[in-house]
């Protein structure tokens, strides 16, 4: 047996380090210590922080369920699952089909959506940051250290992730002032959590389907090591997708009866967003779940049971997707489904019944979920950490890059110099040359993905080797050396050979962001980064409670048809809005702006004209339960 | 700005099989192998080097980087075949063999006709793509017992050797087998 490094000598004193699953609906934290792996809450209790942020017009950026509430006010300042938007164009996002309540658009010149609040724009990465922000801060009070102690993390990505994908969940770690030790893929991550090395030698797949992101990977576990074979995935597709059939369901529905597109403003959108989210999860427990749509101002309150069935024929496209992608990894991996031991499934959409038996079904075996999927991906990630600071032994993960990379070369076509599922860290040289007579420079062109055609793979950036001394075409060799991580992240250097020059291998990222640009994101992010989060939160709640309680009033006249018991309740909660101007706890507010809403939701219904609303409710409920 | 025109790929200058600590030879067990790149993975993973000097991290990742290529290398016949081949001191020439026999290129044209003819429809095509990987693993099977008379050929650089020759033959056919069942499944997963 070889001798082995002293390991986490270092680490060690210098505080833990956080496993943190920043997910596209929630993200965790996790750490390893004397009990082992485990989750940490925040004060209330709560293990998931919702991965949203508002951006209020006045003060601080809010993260979380308090983030959630100021999305029906705040709708186009509200963002949610800004791990979709990462390093992606406008016409990416909305090629996958996705809609968001917030405005998007280009930075100036690149290939990269920014949420556009008005008076500036905020990156995607920004928006991970601040919650990686909320994180530390939680880790911090959770472990009784200070906050400036706890700046180290292994975070998990999705193993599709791409290289841009990756660099920008680097840009987030540093603008949370986060020093990632290692980026897991969170299929590995989860695998390693299921703790499946104790069995002698196995052949695993793992099903990661979560909000915004799916992936799949075959591993072989040995010794306790645990060996990716294969991945596939689409960073694209997730319970996003799920929610937004549920929503043209709905919206298509109130249309017909009303001619309104509540689909058509950011508020509607919302609204209408968190309505199928909810739905969605009551069809996970039961025969039908049930989408509550309401509009004061517009005159709609709907009520719609949406059935499985109905649900389910909505979704089987999305999941015969993620069904080939296993495909596809298991061919790469050169596994045959019986050869497979395991196979685990991970991400929130995996308790979709209909998902879950889909899984089992195509590879033939029972699907295990005996971790909760929500929590396994942030579990494996603090027992990485755990790992890599020395306090687990004999566990090491192996991974593979997802995509090919390559370089775009004569007629557009790609020389490939990485294949995907090479095994990472990678390195692979390839030289290249001029083919006009003295051509003094070279332009690179990086690409991943794999498609034959340059324009129609991931462009990473482009650079030029200048300088090559004037020789015949073919003469001058340019040798391109790519590295490959082990995050999965690229470095590539050039030279040519005859004349050693060396290419200026600054990548001007596409997608990306210059360290400058991450420099400047931090400085005007914590320009304004005083903390006053009650005191915002109760502001946002008063003014949401205000509005609704003048749309109530305006109609009061009407709850005259509305039986006692109700027109009583309504009386009741306006009574109580009208304290609120008083009450200094959220909480408190938060209470009486829910009650009121309930208590109006039967005026809203009148608003509707109740006779027609009765027709189209016995129709739809038709529809939904036959076939 | 023009862009970059490709040319030959460079291989990595070490011996795989040094790498792996594997003696050298066609034959190879495949949980050895995968032994062996354990063992060099649990001491060369970056994982294993946290917290040492930034150097010593970059030698691991460098070494390590090294190891997953020559057990990838290792791992697949067909270029373990080119690695013993270029140790040997007589790599495989680059691009298409200009040796062929007119068996074999006869063979390629009709190959050529029935994948034509198969890319109609999935079913024919599949049965196209299990017809070709049956001929890769029969090809295969005719390697071991050339290597071992390479081996016992003794050091021929620049002589005739006819072991070199039919073993160049076939490992040329090879590679044209694989190359159309790789080019039929990526038009598949193309179109996918």
């Amino acid at each position: 047996m070889t001798e082995l490094p002293v390991l986490g000598k270092e680490s060690l004193n210098e505080g833990a380090i956080l496993g943190i699953d920043l997910g596209t609906t929630n993200t965790l934290v996790a750490v390893f210590d004397a009990g082992g792996a485990r989750i940490l809450a925040n004060e209330a209790g709560e293990q998931m922080l919702p991965s949203v942020v508002s951006f209020p017009l006045n003060g601080n950026p809010v993260v979380g369920k308090e983030a959630i509430e100021r999305a029906s006010l705040d709708p186009t300042r509200t963002v949610h699952s800004a791990k979709r938007l990462l390093a992606k164009s406008c016409e990416e996002l909305s090629a996958s089909g996705a809609t968001f309540p917030f405005p998007l658009v280009n930075a100036i010149g690149k290939s990269l959506a920014l949420v556009d609040l008005g008076e500036r724009q905020v990156n995607p990465a920004e928006i991970l940051g601040h919650i990686l922000v909320t994180i530390r801060k939680r880790a911090a009070t959770a472990l009784k250290m200070d906050f400036d102690k706890v700046k180290r993390a292994v975070i998990t990505v999705p193993a599709y992730f791409d290289d841009a994908q990756r660099q920008a969940t680097r840009d987030a770690a540093t603008f949370a002032g986060l020093e990632i030790v290692r980026m897991v893929s969170e299929p590995t991550a989860a695998a390693l959590a299921y703790g499946l090395d104790k069995h002698d030698k196995q052949c695993v797949a793992v099903y990661d389907l979560g909000g915004g992101t799916f992936d799949v990977s075959i591993l072989k576990l040995e010794k306790g090591v645990f060996r990716v074979l294969a991945t596939a995935g689409d960073t694209q597709l997730g319970g996003d997708d799920f929610d937004r059939t549920l929503m043209q369901i709905t919206a298509k529905a109130i249309q017909e009866k009303t001619g309104h597109d509540v689909l058509a403003t950011p508020a509607g959108r919302s609204a209408l967003r968190l309505a199928a989210e909810r739905c969605k999860i009551q069809l996970s427990n039961a025969e039908e779940g049930e989408m509550v749509y309401q509009d004061l101002e517009a005159e709609i309150a709907w009520r719609q049971f949406v059935d499985w069935k109905t649900f389910q024929r909505a979704i089987t496209p999305l999941v015969q997707k993620t069904l080939d992608a296993c495909d596809r990894a298991l061919r790469d991996a050169g596994v045959e489904t019986k050869d497979l031991d395991e196979v685990i499934l991970v991400g929130g959409s995996t308790r979709i019944p209909f998902v879950k038996a889909a899984v089992s079904q195509h590879f033939l075996t029972h699907a295990k979920d005996d971790i909760d999927p929500d929590k396994v991906v942030a579990l494996g990630a603090a027992l990485q950490a755990g790992v890599l600071g020395g306090r687990v032994g004999n566990l090491l993960l192996l991974d593979v890059t997802p995509l090919s990379l390559g370089m775009e070369t004569m007629g557009g076509s790609v020389s490939k110099i990485i294949s995907r599922n090479t095994a990472i860290p990678a390195q692979a040289k390839e030289t290249f040359t001029t083919y006009v007579e003295g051509q003094t420079a070279i332009e690179f062109h990086i690409v991943q993905g794999e498609r034959e055609m340059a324009a129609d793979n991931r462009s990473l950036g482009k650079f030029i080797l200048r300088g090559i001394p004037p020789m015949p075409a073919g003469l001058p060799q340019a040798t391109v050396q790519f590295t490959l991580d082990a995050d999965g992240v690229l470095q590539v250097k050039a030279k040519e050979q005859r004349s050693g020059v060396k290419a200026d291998i600054r990548i001007e990222p596409k997608h990306g962001l210059t360290d400058e640009e991450v420099e400047t994101m931090l400085a005007d992010a914590w320009a304004h980064a005083k903390e006053d989060l009650i005191e915002r939160r109760l502001t946002d709640l008063k003014v949401q409670l205000a509005s609704v309680k003048k749309s109530v009033e305006k109609n009061l006249a009407l709850t005259i048809q509305l039986p006692k018991a109700q027109k009583l309740r309504l009386q009741d909660a306006i009574e109580e809005a009208n304290t609120a101007s008083q009450v200094t706890n959220p909480d408190l507010v938060k209470g009486i702006l829910d009650e009121l809403e309930d208590a109006a939701f039967p005026l809203a219904e009148l608003l509707m004209n109740g006779i027609a609303m009765e027709a189209v409710k016995d129709h739809h409920i038709k529809e939904f339960s036959g076939e | 700005m023009q862009p970059a025109l490709a040319v030959a790929e460079n291989l990595s200058l070490s011996n795989p099989f040094e790498v792996l600590g594997l003696k050298q030879g066609f034959k190879l067990d495949e949980s050895a192998l995968d032994d062996a790149l354990v063992e060099a993975s649990l001491r060369w993973h970056p994982d294993r080097w946290v917290g040492t000097p930034i150097e010593e991290q970059k030698e691991a990742e460098r070494s390590m980087a090294e190891i997953n290529e020559a057990f990838a290398l290792l791992k697949d016949p067909l270029s373990r075949s080119e690695v013993l081949l270029k140790l040997h001191g007589a790599p495989l020439p680059e691009g298409t063999d200009k040796n062929a026999t007119p068996e074999f290129l006869m063979e390629i044209m009709e190959l050529k006709e029935e994948a034509k003819a198969a890319a109609a429809n999935p079913e024919t095509l599949s049965r196209f793509r299990i017809k070709l990987l049956g001929m890769e693993i029969a090809d295969l099977e005719k390697l071991p017992p050339l290597f071992e008379a390479l081996k016992s050929s003794g050091d021929t650089i620049g002589l005739e050797n006819p072991t070199l020759d039919t073993l160049r033959a076939q490992l040329n056919r090879l590679f044209y087998l694989r190359r159309t069942r790789e080019d039929l499944e990526h038009s598949t997963f193309q179109s996918a």
